[in-house]
């Protein structure tokens, strides 16, 4: 057992670099099955393997042995196991355990791995034989992100003609930050939408948003000394919590579901306390002005620097079906210019290309809606405020073009803030915008664009 | 050839879907310089001595209150880091954390605020409101605790201390010269240059945040035609006075924006002197035909605001050769004005007034003489509602006892109705305010205070060539 753990502990490096979902499911699947193993005496392990998955899925084979094979190491170091082998057997009602201990196997890690909504779902159970008793159980999900994909099925490439919008009524307005979040890992996704004094966690309804939670702003955090006349704000997903920050504050905010119930508290990372969390970096507000920097700490991009002073920043990076890498790097200056560097290829034979377009506002939100490597990015239009406004989705192409898939009909309030992640939890990405009310009261509509 | 020009109709239709002028959300432009003509001389920027809405528009764009009434009528901190803290008759404030001055950045301390709040003693319009504080050693008892801490001592318990230090005339001063470099909080930092012109510049540490244009310049007051044309001719970017000469076109494009504004005029007779008895008072207030003054930009009313009751007013047949002074500063024309359209109606009923035009120094110390007969007071609320401008007017028209005795209770209708109701000065009308300016010019309003709302003030964004 404990080689074993060290034999999971020697793949960690390679765990905490996993950048794709298959390497990130194989490294969950590998600690699982070690963790269930404490029970079991010595001889031989079989693990098997069913995989329940749509007929039209390209290559569902393919997926056991790049998910099984870090399990498969860590159980081979284990001096109580024998052998390890991976078996597939004891369908149609014959009772799998008693058949492997008949097939002269010590333990079975019988493992099943199915597809549910967005999400790959591994489901395993350990037993021993001799006696039929099932020692542990777990179950791991798993974005299906491209290189999962590769085995499951991509979805149909987006036609300009198949964009749905639809909108929903959030509960309030003035809103200034929006993020998409499993606060509760429970596989259904959470909208964080923040404003001044108040945060709402949401939740898509078919029709309409739940109400979660509403968490007010603590009265202790430390107001901004100077923050800029219009109020900014913006938030980023990160695991099972947002991060965001206002500028009416002088902090960054976290935002988690505690017990079910939302709570803000003041955020210990990753960007600056003067910094405001960004798709791709972290930002500071210019001096008395509602825009940003260039300079960006924490890039993930290659360079620390926007090229120029923003109201909004995305970079991603994105594979393409045939695993060409991309990054799409995007911002809106304040002067309405929508601004983009896409970086195709892997070093050192990178091409980079930049694309521009001017008569765009604040809002910016940037995913690869279809998975195919090429992102689609969500836009709001240059006006002033109480003029309405219009939402575009922009295809950004890796030989630097942009190119107008779809644009709304003109809405009368006005689009400030937008963000990309799976709202409806179905797997696939949305790219979500907040119109506010064009009076300035009642209750801001939510945009959903896929 | 024909591929070769459906291939360039396609790549024009594209274009055409990327560049077409869109609608929507993007925040006002940054940057710009704003040149106006002052309306009226400027003398020192004192939030305390705020008379004239030009006063008013540059002491907002400066200074900065503890607290600020909101649209909605909530109290929100602006200097103060929070509410105050009340125990008995105790209050503290604590300071916004980082707030800065003008002129350097200093960070603003309790020791300005104390100093700020102590000066306005010496204020007509601003000292009745210290009525809230208790007084210890003949001053206001209000002492800094620490650098970032003051302590306020209520005249009894149960006074709004948040509501009276949003005030207008207690915004805080910060020091320097307020005849050339007052030093405040406020959006702009302004530079005075002593013949009543003011440059106003972005101080980007405001509180309430930066404003959006870089500068506003308010070139000393000129007359009529000189300001009309300097205005056409694109030296000056609005115009109090006129859209244009002789009543032409504007050659720019040219928008006005006006308001009839809550800061009512009044005229406060002297009832130490020959205006003691009611009946000669009565038969001045019915020889004045407010009517009459709407070429002065007076909107006629009878009442100080909409929800107050006119004041009692005697009223007696005028009584033919009573001889009157009116004191008026040299440097308030429309008051000369004013002052001047009433000596006329007066005239007709055979009342003399002698219109007397004095310096800032000389008006004060004929008031303080009692060398006067008239005045006119123009009365600033320093807070929404109606009890502050019952006691505004009380404070105007020389009552400061009555203003000071009324805060404690600020916010009770029914004496704020009587106040009005007692008020010994007649209404003349309201103010009304009304600038011609360049069209691309965005978000100008002017509030009831008659402020314009510099700090919220840009530039219409121009069409950037695609590249």
């Amino acid at each position: 057992m404990r080689t074993a753990l060290a034999a999971l502990l020697s793949l960690l490096p390679a765990t905490a670099l996993a950048q794709t979902g298959v390497e990130s499911a194989g490294a969950a699947l590998a600690e699982a099955a070690v963790g269930s193993c404490p029970g079991l005496e010595a001889g031989a392990f079989a693990v098997r393997v069913a995989v329940e998955l749509p007929d039209d899925a390209p290559d569902p084979g393919g997926l056991v042995p790049a998910l099984l094979e870090p399990t498969l190491v860590a159980l081979r170091a284990d001096p109580r196991f024998a052998a390890v082998h991976l078996a597939s057997f004891g369908r149609d009602g014959v009772d799998p355990p008693r058949l492997a201990h008949d097939l002269g196997y010590a333990a079975l890690l019988d493992v099943t791995i199915r597809r549910d909504g967005g999400a790959l779902v591994i489901e395993g159970a350990t037993w021993r034989t001799d006696d039929a008793t099932r020692l542990a159980t777990f179950t791991r999900r798993a974005p299906l992100d491209p290189s999962i994909r590769r085995f499951v099925g991509f979805p149909a490439l987006l036609a300009d003609d198949a964009i749905s919008p639809r909108s929903v009524r959030l509960p309030g307005n003035d809103y200034v930050a929006l993020a998409i979040a499993d606060l509760d890992r429970d596989g259904r996704p959470e909208i964080v939408a923040a404003r001044p004094g108040e945060v709402h966690v949401l939740r898509l309804a078919g029709r309409r948003v739940a109400i979660v939670g509403r968490a007010p702003i603590p009265t202790t955090v430390p107001r901004a000394p100077s923050p800029p006349r219009r109020t900014v704000g913006s938030a980023v997903a990160m695991g099972d919590r947002v991060v965001l920050r206002i500028s009416e504050y002088d902090v960054g905010l976290v935002v988690r579901l505690v017990g079910g119930v939302p709570s803000v508290a003041v955020a210990d990372g990753p960007c600056e306390a003067d910094r405001f969390p960004m798709m791709g970096g972290c930002a500071r507000l210019v001096v008395g002005r509602d825009f940003f920097d260039q300079e960006l700490t924490h890039a993930i991009g290659p360079t620390a620097e926007a090229p120029a002073h923003f109201y909004n920043y995305v970079f991603a990076r994105y594979e393409a079906r045939d695993g060409v890498p991309t990054s799409y790097e995007a911002i809106v200056m304040p002067s309405g210019r929508l601004s983009l560097r896409v970086r195709t290829g892997a070093e050192p034979e990178i091409e980079e290309r930049a694309a521009a377009a001017v008569g765009y506002g604040t809002a910016l939100a940037m995913s690869d809606l279809d998975l195919d490597g090429t992102a689609e990015l969500l836009v709001s239009h240059a006006a002033l405020a109480g003029d309405g406004d219009q939402l575009s989705l922009i295809r950004a192409l890796p030989r630097g073009a942009l190119r107008v898939m779809w644009r709304s009909e003109p809405v009368p309030g006005s689009v400030w803030v937008a963000a990309a992640g799976d709202a409806d939890g179905d797997g696939a990405p949305e790219l979500l915008a907040i119109e506010e009310p064009a009076s300035g009261r009642g209750r801001a509509a939510l945009w959903i664009v896929r | 050839m024909d591929r070769a020009l459906k291939g360039a109709a396609v790549l024009a239709l594209a274009l055409s879907v990327l560049i077409s002028p869109a609608r929507g959300a993007l925040p006002p432009r940054h940057g710009g310089v704003l040149t106006l003509p002052a309306p009226e001389p400027l003398g020192p920027l004192d939030p305390a001595r705020v008379e004239t809405s030009f006063e008013a528009t540059l002491a907002d764009a400066v200074f900065d209150n503890l607290y600020e009434v909101r649209p909605d009528g909530t109290v929100e901190a602006v200097l103060a880091a929070g509410p105050p803290t009340v125990e008995g008759t105790t209050a503290r404030v604590t300071l916004r954390p980082g707030a800065r001055l003008h002129g350097g950045g200093r960070d603003l301390q309790a020791r300005h605020v104390v100093r700020s709040l102590l000066r306005t003693t010496s204020s007509a319009q601003a000292s009745w409101l210290l009525g809230a504080f208790a007084s210890e050693s003949g001053r206001p008892a209000i002492r800094e605790v620490d650098a970032h801490t003051i302590e306020l001592e209520l005249a009894r318990r149960g006074v709004r201390v948040d509501l009276i230090l949003a005030a207008t005339p207690l915004a805080i001063v910060g020091g320097g010269d307020l005849r050339r470099r007052p030093l405040g909080t406020g959006p702009f930092s302004a530079r005075l240059d002593g013949h009543g012109g003011a440059e106003l510049s972005i101080f980007r540490h405001a509180p309430e945040g930066a404003p959006w244009i870089d500068r506003v310049v308010f070139t000393a007051a000129r007359p009529r035609d000189d300001e009309i044309r300097a205005y056409e001719l694109g030296r000056l970017d609005g115009s109090w006075q006129g859209r244009s000469l002789y009543g032409r076109e504007p050659s720019r494009p040219a928008r006005t924006t006006e308001a009839t504004v809550g800061t009512p005029w009044i005229l406060v007779p002297n009832r130490a002197r020959v205006l003691h008895d009611d009946e000669t008072w009565g038969g001045v207030v019915a020889s004045i035909d407010r009517n009459r003054l709407a070429r002065v930009g007076l909107v006629p009313r009878r009442t100080l605001n909409a929800g107050l009751p006119a004041p009692r007013l005697p009223t007696a047949a005028p009584r033919a050769g009573t001889r009157l002074t009116m004191p008026v500063r040299e440097d308030r024309p429309r008051e000369l004005r004013a002052a001047e359209a009433i000596a006329g109606m007066l005239d007709e009923r055979g009342i003399v007034l002698t219109v007397e035009r004095l310096s800032a120094e000389r008006y004060e110390r004929a008031i303080a003489r009692s060398q006067w007969d008239l005045r006119i007071a123009r009365v600033r609320p320093p807070l929404p509602g109606r009890g502050p401008m019952a006691g505004a007017a009380l404070a105007a028209a020389g009552q400061t006892d009555q203003a000071r005795a009324l805060v404690p209770t600020l916010g009770e209708p029914e004496v704020a109705n009587q106040t009005a109701e007692a008020l010994d000065a007649m209404v003349l009308g309201h103010e009304h305010i009304v600038l011609h300016h360049r069209a691309d010019l965005r978000r100008l309003s002017i509030d009831v205070l008659g402020r314009l709302s510099l700090a919220e003030l840009a530039f219409a964004r121009t069409e950037e060539p695609f590249r």
